[in-house]
């Protein structure tokens, strides 16, 4: 039986194609085969989105000090390169927070549902909202 | 600044109406304040949108209403680094802590830490530097009060200080975490709608024109084209970029914002509420960029000097042109609204700073440290109790002996311990199965000692800017320290781990805090509802 099929809790995380991964159901194994999953899952995207984001940042803090010519170029009016590079970082914070938001909900959050309802109970004990 | 009868008059209006309301807050918040998890985390029951809204109340502080305007009023581009370099920080939030701390933790930072490690040396170790950073945040937001309060008010600084100190305890003491998120949260909206409000004004003055705007602060400060680049405030060029990363690293390593991650039910909701966060704090640090250059356009270098030495009364003193410049029924209005925001501001973010002191103390060194893990939570809240008011009180004094520094400078030291101490120990506790003991307390101690030390023998103490010693040539010649201590905290971290033996259980642990982290199982639960 697909994981997909696990009845319970799916309708609050899951979306309709939550990727289903073939685990055998009322198993700690197949739990922490999910946990591992997860884990490899957040490692291929995560950490690239993570130094991408990081580095642009970096890029644009030793362009700042140590080019003052290049970041002094005006591109409209007054308004210069330095000026459009501290924009840009806030473009940039926002889309990484949007896709993370959105690639966790699609890829994260139906295995996280998956483990709880093989292992038998729900995350939201207690939570009557 | 005002100095007519009715300008006291509406700045006392808006300012005691704000009292009020938030001391009724307070008064409905009590029952719901008095269990331990009700004091600490508001019964883990706010959904994702209060608590990005109270983040953002705790993050929008003083040092950015009043600093970053103060700096970039003065120095022009440099000041913007504060805006976008605070941002950038919950990058590393969303991604790498936010969701994995909620589903580990119980109130404090060190509980990811413990979850693996040996609970006292490394709650100790790490209670120090919680502690240390809030005080640096306390004293920024209680000097930025005092040069708030007199401009405004025929009072003293000092008297200004006193006065948020006591109401802010009173607030934490009665009404623990659920009076101060609804405090964060009326402040929040506030404090965005007033900068929303002044950036139209402004911007009107131009006809929305960002272009025209900008040439105009250019002119105005008589540097020209350098006003609008970098190099004005930053002579050292590594002195950017050292506090750029302190800003970006640092912000995950902020025990009062980290832990308001613990007020909701569940992961997915530590997720919402950082995304909140980005949206409304975003907003508002772009609109920062262009007040400050307004200030220096129409208030003037000169006239922002007058009122203050480091710049910090740039954002009200641009209020009061706004609203039709001095002596004018407008303009004395709106100083008096800006003003009151920004004393709203201040009182929400000094009582964040307070109950996350307090809960280190508390739940660290008492309960954990002292008393082992052995004490029960009428004991850990009373407690926390006597620790809100011992830290105010020391803030207070602390703040009455150093009036003269700027907020966004302070506030930017706060920075550099939390990303040199904290965010190393944090990272490594949630991705490193090596990682032990004896490398989280070097961390710790490396990391607050490396980013204190250097600003004690930088130029911002000794040496002729500095506070002392004016003769004396300052040993390291950056502001600055995050360049050099961060990645000191971060290799002690590493070698203290790699040096010492491996600890097993903190090997076995690591499994179970990766499933715990990941998936939120067995993690604590919330309460019923407010």
């Amino acid at each position: 039986m697909a994981l997909s099929d696990t009845p319970t809790i799916l309708g609050r995380f899951g979306y309709a194609g939550a990727p289903t991964i073939p685990l055998p159901l009322s198993d700690k194994a197949g739990a922490n085969a999910i946990v591992r999953e997860i884990a490899r899952r957040r490692t291929r995207v995560v950490v690239p989105l993570f130094l991408c984001s990081f580095a642009t940042y970096v890029a644009t803090l030793v362009a700042l000090s140590y080019f003052p010519n290049l970041v002094g170029h005006k591109i409209f009016g007054s308004i210069n390169l330095a000026y459009v590079l501290a924009l840009a970082q806030f473009a940039i914070t926002f889309l990484t927070a949007f896709i993370y938001a959105l690639w966790t909900r699609r890829a994260i959050d139906p295995l996280v549902a998956n483990a709880f309802a093989i292992l038998g109970c729900s995350p939201v004990i207690g939570n009557v909202r | 600044m005002i100095t007519s009868a009715h300008g006291h008059l509406f700045t006392s209006l808006f300012f005691f109406g704000f009292i009020a309301l938030s001391l009724g807050l307070t008064y409905w918040a009590m029952r719901r304040a008095r269990d331990a998890t009700g004091f600490f985390v508001a019964g883990r029951r706010l959904t994702g949108w209060q608590n990005g809204l109270a983040i953002s109340g705790d993050y929008m502080s003083a040092a950015s209403f009043l600093g970053i305007a103060g700096l970039v009023s003065l120095f022009g581009y440099d000041g913007l680094l504060y805006s976008f370099g605070f941002i950038v920080g919950w990058v590393v939030i969303v991604l790498l802590v936010a969701e994995p701390l909620r589903n580990s933790g119980k109130y404090t930072l060190s509980d990811v830490m413990a979850f693996r490690l040996r609970a006292r040396p490394v709650r100790a170790a790490a209670a120090v530097s919680s502690v240390t950073i809030g005080l640096f945040y306390l004293l920024a937001q209680l000097v930025g009060a005092g040069a708030i309060a007199s401009l405004l008010l025929p009072i003293q600084p000092d008297t200004a200080i006193i006065l948020v100190g006591v109401l802010m305890v009173v607030y934490v003491l009665f009404g623990g975490m659920v009076a101060t998120t609804y405090v964060q949260i009326v402040k929040a909206v506030l404090v965005l709608g007033a900068t929303i409000f002044l950036t139209v004004l402004l911007l009107s003055r131009f006809n929305f024109s960002v272009d025209a705007l900008l040439s105009a602060a250019a002119t105005a400060s008589g540097k020209g084209d350098a006003f609008l680049e970098p190099g004005l405030y930053f002579t050292n060029k590594l002195d950017l970029v050292s506090l750029g990363l302190g800003l970006a690293l640092g912000t995950a390593g902020l025990p009062h914002i980290m832990m308001r991650f613990y007020t909701v039910p569940l992961a997915k909701d530590a997720r919402t509420s950082a995304n909140w966060v980005i949206g409304v704090v975003g907003l508002y640090l772009v609109m920062t960029t262009v007040l400050g250059f307004g200030a220096a356009a129409l208030v003037g270098r000169d006239t922002i000097l007058a009122a203050n030495k480091a710049g910090n009364s740039a954002a009200p003193l641009l209020a009061l042109q706004l609203g039709g410049g001095p002596a004018t029924l407008g303009g004395e209005i709106l100083v008096a609204f800006i003003s009151a925001v920004t004393f709203a501001t201040i009182l929400a973010v000094v009582a964040g700073l307070i109950i996350a002191a307090a809960t280190n103390i508390a739940h660290d060194v008492y309960t954990h440290v002292i008393k082992a893990g052995v004490s029960n939570e009428r004991s850990e809240v009373k407690v926390a109790k006597l620790a809100t008011i011992a830290v105010g009180t020391a803030a207070i004094a602390l703040a009455l002996v150093t009036k003269s520094l700027n907020v966004a400078f302070l506030v930017g030291l706060a920075f550099a311990v939390a990303a040199s101490a904290n965010l190393p120990v944090i990272l490594y506790s949630l991705y490193w199965k090596r990682f032990n003991t004896t490398g989280a307390v070097s961390a710790l101690i490396a990391g607050v000692a490396s980013a204190v030390g250097l600003v004690l023998v930088g130029p911002a103490v000794i040496g002729p800017k500095g506070l002392m010693l004016p003769d004396v040539q300052p040993l390291v010649s950056l502001i600055n320290p995050g360049i050099i201590s961060i990645p000191i905290g971060f290799f002690a971290g590493w070698l203290g781990t790699v040096l010492t033996a491996r600890e097993l259980t903190s090997e076995e642990r690591f499994t179970t805090l990766q499933v715990r982290a990941l998936t939120g199982f067995g993690s604590e639960q919330s309460a019923k509802p407010h």
